[in-house]
């Protein structure tokens, strides 16, 4: 027998265009169905027929716009190459970015917090208005146990 | 280290003292015929604004600066910002948009001015896209030398077969006018307008040119032809075991900040497009470095890096007198080329650490004298030989 194995991309998508953060919130189901479209639209019912059956979005926040998917190794680069082709999420223009992209899901969740780190250091040095420094701290501590709650 | 050749410079407005009174009306002309956005664009009275930020509207500006720094963020070091002309140059109303910027855009987000700080080196481009009414010539030739120099790269676009085979053939071949990029045109047709030819490609390559595919046209208009185009670039000139298959180079030619995207996704997309992975990197690092590099060498003689030298090792006195002349000869000829290559160098260096480090945000001070010392310590004969070898390497290393 051999293993099913998996590539963990760990994407963020960067807000753009808009200053204020909208009122909108995107959902990981969201997600998932934008990703569908855009792979249908680019490589067609074959390949979304090569990388549906895996895909999956396993984390998301909405507040550092970190997301964690999980695609069949053999056609990840289908998908990651779809997520590069999205320009909007739930109305909105953003950048996705793949921050990382591991074997396993610890190695995505290290990474994750990683960058979750710096994201949230980022915001303090800007000083958002309506983040307080405690906020951000709970912020982190929360956002740090979500991604360490995830399970394969 | 990452590089985007192809960042577009928002168009000036034109102001009536930048040409004299006699050629105004043609400027006006060929203006409106060229570009379609230039008719809302009177030209203005009054003095020219010293800096080429001044020249442009408010909005475009705010828009250029956001773009830059979502360039710094996604993780590039360099990038150059483009003047696109079309048809022909004509050098009586060619009007430098990167005029007194002193080499660069924004001082403050170049390492090279701001004391070394996190930020992107700006470079300056002219693209130039031959259409039917180029082929006759497109006005590179030695009256504009001087106009050209101003610029660190060259680019065509050849739009018909003649002009392709033109720029392929005679517009590659090392000199002060020399193309270093060519940019077939990916998005108006689902066929390329001509074939690429394997000799004419072969000599580009040859000579030093590459091939530029702009991931921008994804999203616009016609990105079905975007695909089908781009597969033949690179099938034309990074396919088969030609030359290392290194003909390609990526770049932006994003003209809106949603349509950047991070060296790691643009290098997915090549894998898309048939490119080997380790490829797909070079043609976002390695190549477009000595790209940068090969282009500074239109200011030497025939493209040559720096001047052979004989270097006596007979009496100390005599020894120093005439190193300090060849020191001062180099000065004016390669230093051009030896202090961007050392900006280079300087920027991968940092990357990696950058890299090792992790979260670190503030990276080292660059030495900025680290080349005037160089050449200043090329006095007596022993330096300068060491001083020499160490070049050769790193040209060695660059290529």
């Amino acid at each position: 027998m051999v293993r099913f194995k998996n590539r963990w991309l760990l994407i963020e998508f960067i807000p753009c265009g808009q200053a204020q953060p909208s009122q909108r919130s995107t959902s990981s189901k969201q997600i998932w169905s934008e990703i569908r479209d855009t792979v249908v639209h680019n490589f067609g019912e074959v390949g979304w027929g090569a990388v549906g059956q895996s895909l999956n979005v396993k984390y998301y926040s909405p507040v550092t716009n970190l997301c964690i998917i999980r695609v069949a190794r053999d056609h990840y680069r289908t998908a990651w190459a779809a997520v590069t082709l999205i320009t909007s999420l739930n109305g909105e223009t953003c950048i996705p970015r793949v921050v990382h992209c591991s074997g396993t899901i610890k190695q995505a969740q290290i990474a994750a917090i990683k960058y979750d780190r710096e994201l949230i250091a980022r915001m303090r040095e800007q000083g958002t208005a309506d983040l307080s420094s405690d906020k951000l701290d709970t912020l982190l501590a929360t956002t740090v146990t979500e991604i360490e709650a995830l399970q394969d | 280290m990452f590089i985007d050749l192809n960042v577009p410079f928002p168009e000036p407005i034109a102001y009536e003292s930048q040409l004299t009174p006699k050629k105004q009306k043609q400027k006006a002309k060929s203006h409106a015929l060229t570009n379609a956005q230039a008719s809302t664009s009177a030209s203005i009275g009054g003095a020219v604004p010293a800096h080429p930020l001044e020249r442009l509207r408010v909005p475009d500006r705010k828009a250029l600066r956001e773009r830059v720094e979502m360039l710094i963020h996604l993780g590039y070091t360099i990038i150059a910002f483009v003047q696109t002309v079309q048809s022909k140059l004509d050098p009586a109303t060619h009007v430098n948009w990167f005029d007194g910027g002193e080499g660069t855009i924004f001082k403050d987000l170049d390492p090279r001015f701001n004391g070394g700080k996190r930020g992107v080196v700006q470079l300056r481009r002219l693209n130039v896209v031959l259409d039917e009414g180029s082929e006759k010539g497109f006005g590179f030739n030695a009256q504009t030398t001087q106009l050209l120099s101003s610029y660190d790269i060259l680019s065509l676009t050849p739009l018909t077969t003649a002009t392709f085979q033109s720029a392929c053939l005679q517009h590659t071949a090392p000199s002060a006018l020399s193309v270093h990029l060519i940019t077939p045109p990916l998005l108006p047709a689902p066929r390329l307008p001509y074939y690429l030819k394997h000799t004419l490609v072969r000599t580009a390559l040859k000579n030093g040119a590459r091939f530029e595919i702009c991931y921008a046209g994804v999203w616009d208009e016609g990105g079905r032809n975007w695909w089908c185009n781009a597969r033949e670039v690179v099938r034309a000139a990074a396919g088969g075991n030609r030359m290392g298959r290194e003909g390609v180079v990526f770049s932006g030619g994003a003209g809106r900040v949603q349509h950047l995207r991070a060296p790691g996704d643009v290098m997915n997309l090549g894998v898309t497009l048939g490119l080997a992975h380790e490829t797909g990197h070079a043609a976002l690092s390695r190549i477009p470095k000595s790209l940068i590099i090969r282009a500074e060498t239109r200011k030497t003689y025939r493209a040559i890096l720096s001047e052979p030298r004989l270097v006596f090792s007979a009496p100390v006195a005599e020894g120093e007198g005439v190193g300090e002349g060849d020191a001062n000869a180099d000065g004016g000829l390669g230093g051009g080329v030896r202090s961007t290559m050392d900006v280079l160098n300087e920027e991968e260096e940092k990357g990696r650490k950058r890299g090792r480090e992790g979260g670190e945000l503030n990276g080292d001070i660059v030495e900025e004298g680290g080349d005037n010392a160089d050449a200043d310590g090329d006095g007596d004969g022993e330096s300068e030989f060491e001083g020499k070898k160490r070049r050769k390497k790193r040209r060695r290393k660059n290529r």
